[in-house]
């Protein structure tokens, strides 16, 4: 299956802050496949909403991009923002992570819904309006939804019109930045499950930012593991929770609580280093628990071990 | 909706009511009365008690304010103190026709002015035009007006050809005695009258404005919703005036509201350079010959306009954004 309607490559991303520069996504490459649902996780702080924004070029001005994002074979960050607008929303959609307030509260949702059809000349007058209420109804909500405000709406339908308002110009890639974060746990499995049905039914690509592996686990084909701006790991996304290469990956997924488990929570300890800076060696080696001399001056590569699977690290945790 | 406009209501009577007190004493509290500054050779001490008789002068404080409440009870403001003693609201409405349309004149030069000037320095934040438009709105807004009017006088009126004193052409006055002028050229020769005042109150507050505006749309801007916005497409233009300016107009709308008050206050002081004759101008008469009638008429129109664009601007609110509910 080597068609990807993604690929991105070599990403980078600087950030001009007063006294120097910050460098929180480094050389980050994946591909996302025609109807493959990605995950793309990591603690916070670890580039991959920085990622997400670079994606769709709305990083803020003090930062710097380098790399390719190509869409079909098309590089949406060759020209800057004016290369990129019109390829927003129609190629690649977003639902954001304060999908709370993804909405304009003082505008109606239908016209808000309306509004990127009209723009991109997708849909217009009553046709625009049917596949409004159309797409309502896809996500469940009732097409009265329309003539709603924000504030009316519960979270859980807010994010479900959010994901409305981003399937509205058919786009070929759906970005989902922490989609469930600020909702509580039934809402937040309805909102996956119909993340899931959407992406299966539409053939919609779907790559979801997200902290919590266990969501990735069971709802993504893939996973890239992100650490410090760079890809710890990737590959398929149950091998990565039974099969962890990245002691990372390891300690993250070890980290997730378990419902009924007793005990204090594991975590891993220590912080993420600095990005203003080089690393000398692995990102990780402050925090890994089987760090050598090796892993402070060297820095590890990103090798494919097998297909479809890589890694960064000088020790990949390999069990035959 | 009903039971708050009830309570509203209320509260604006009691407003009014507490203003119209507060005016009957602060006038009353300034050294001497309408009587004590005439100077003439039949003035004798006879003469002015008689005059104080004849005002009502003589009475207590509290009787004259009593008397005052009575008569404003059955909607007569009093009569000027000034012979012929014509009615306060004769007195009043003439001035008002011409100062009403050049304090609109004035709120759109500042608001016009003002929201642009803020709508550029919040959408190049940080640059060096936000800077400039801060500036200048700082500028604007510490500026004394009666300066600025006396700038205009010097310097623009000229420049433009703009009258600088009064609020008709007296040619045109007699040309209109005799019919022979349209009211198309009477409109423009009132416009054109009314243009230098209204730019000078214009400018002062348009710094309000700008200060306002800017602050209200950079905290929209940082906004979520203005981020989807641009994740649609739409160009910074588009998102601005879609997403954000509607959201910055319920401060805007309150300052308009709000400034009312000030605005009569730089009336004042623009009125006297500009020699316009309108409410700032008998205000002042007033005041200088202690007509204490036509004062409280005044301030009293002044209070109740006040109150009442507040309560317009808190109906307004709930139309401008529907999260707002009044109870």
């Amino acid at each position: 299956m080597a068609d990807p309607v993604m690929r991105v490559d070599d990403l980078n991303v600087w950030f001009e802050v007063p006294g120097g520069e910050v460098h929180p996504v480094r050389d980050v490459s994946f591909e996302l496949q025609r109807g493959e649902r990605l995950g793309l996780v990591g603690e916070s702080g670890c580039g991959k909403t920085t990622v997400m924004l670079a994606l769709m070029g709305l990083l803020p001005p003090n930062a710097s991009v380098s790399g390719r994002v190509l869409i079909d074979g098309v590089d949406l960050l060759e020209r800057g923002e004016v290369s990129i607008r019109e390829h927003r929303w129609r190629d690649v959609a977003m639902v954001f992570q304060g999908a709370m307030n993804a909405f304009n509260p003082v505008r109606r949702i239908g016209a808000q819904l309306l509004e990127p059809m009209v723009f991109h000349g997708v849909e217009k007058g009553a046709a625009a309006k049917s596949r409004a209420c159309e797409l309502l109804e896809l996500v469940g909500l009732p097409a009265t939804r329309f003539e709603s405000f924000p504030h009316e709406l519960s979270g859980g339908q807010r994010q479900r019109a959010a994901i409305a308002m981003a399937l509205a110009c058919r786009p070929k890639v759906l970005l989902a930045d922490e989609p469930t974060t600020a909702l509580d746990v039934i809402v937040q499995a309805q909102v996956l499950d119909l993340l899931q049905q959407l992406s299966d039914d539409l053939g919609l690509s779907l790559l979801i930012v997200t902290h919590d592996l266990p969501i990735v686990a069971s709802l993504c084909h893939r996973s890239v593991v992100m650490y410090a701006g760079q890809v710890a790991e990737s590959g398929a996304a149950l091998d990565l929770v039974r099969n962890p290469l990245h002691p990372y990956t390891r300690l993250l997924h070890a980290a997730t609580p378990e419902i009924g488990g007793s005990g204090p929570i594991a975590s891993i300890p220590g912080v993420p280093p600095r990005l203003d800076h080089p690393f000398p060696g692995c990102a990780f080696v402050d925090r890994c628990d089987v760090a050598d001399d090796a892993c402070a001056s060297q820095q590890p590569q990103l090798l494919e071990i097998a297909q479809g699977r890589a890694v960064r690290c000088l020790h990949p945790e390999v069990h035959q | 909706m009903t039971r708050y406009l009830l309570k509203r209501l209320a509260f604006a009577a009691l407003t009014i009511f507490a203003a119209l007190t507060v005016n009957f004493i602060l006038f009353r509290a300034l050294p001497g009365d309408a009587v004590s500054g005439l100077k003439c050779r039949q003035c004798t001490p006879e003469f002015k008690e008689a005059q104080r008789a004849a005002l009502g002068l003589d009475q207590s404080l509290w009787q004259q304010y009593v008397l005052y409440l009575k008569g404003l009870l059955h909607g007569d403001l009093g009569n000027s103190w000034r012979p012929p003693h014509p009615t306060v609201w004769s007195q009043l409405w003439d001035p008002i026709k011409r100062t009403l349309p050049m304090i609109l004149l004035g709120t759109v030069f500042s608001v016009v002015i003002g929201v642009s000037l803020g709508l550029l320095a919040a959408w190049r934040r940080g640059s060096m035009l936000d800077r400039t438009a801060t500036g200048m709105s700082l500028a604007a807004y510490s500026m004394p007006t009666q300066w600025l009017a006396l700038l205009m006088v010097l310097y623009l009126a000229g420049w433009l050809g703009l009258p600088t004193s009064g609020v008709k052409d007296p040619d045109l006055e007699i040309a209109q005695l005799l019919g022979d002028v349209g009211w198309w050229e009477l409109f423009i020769d009132q416009l054109r009258h009314m243009i230098l005042p209204a730019l000078a109150i214009g400018i002062v507050f348009a710094g309000d404005y700008a200060i306002i505006t800017r602050s209200a749309l950079v905290e929209t801007l940082s906004e979520d919703y203005v981020l989807t916005a641009r994740a649609k497409g739409l160009s910074r233009w588009t998102v601005i005036r879609r997403h954000a300016l509607p959201n910055a107009a319920l401060p805007i709308v309150t300052l308009m509201a709000l400034s009312l008050g000030t605005v009569v206050g730089g009336v004042l002081v623009v009125e006297y350079v500009f020699s316009y004759s309108g409410i700032g101008l008998t205000v002042v008469q007033a005041i200088s010959e202690r007509d204490y009638p036509v004062l409280q008429g005044a301030f009293l129109l002044l209070t109740v306009a006040v109150v009442f664009a507040n309560l317009f601007a808190d109906l307004l609110y709930p139309k401008l954004d529907p999260r707002v509910v009044l109870r």
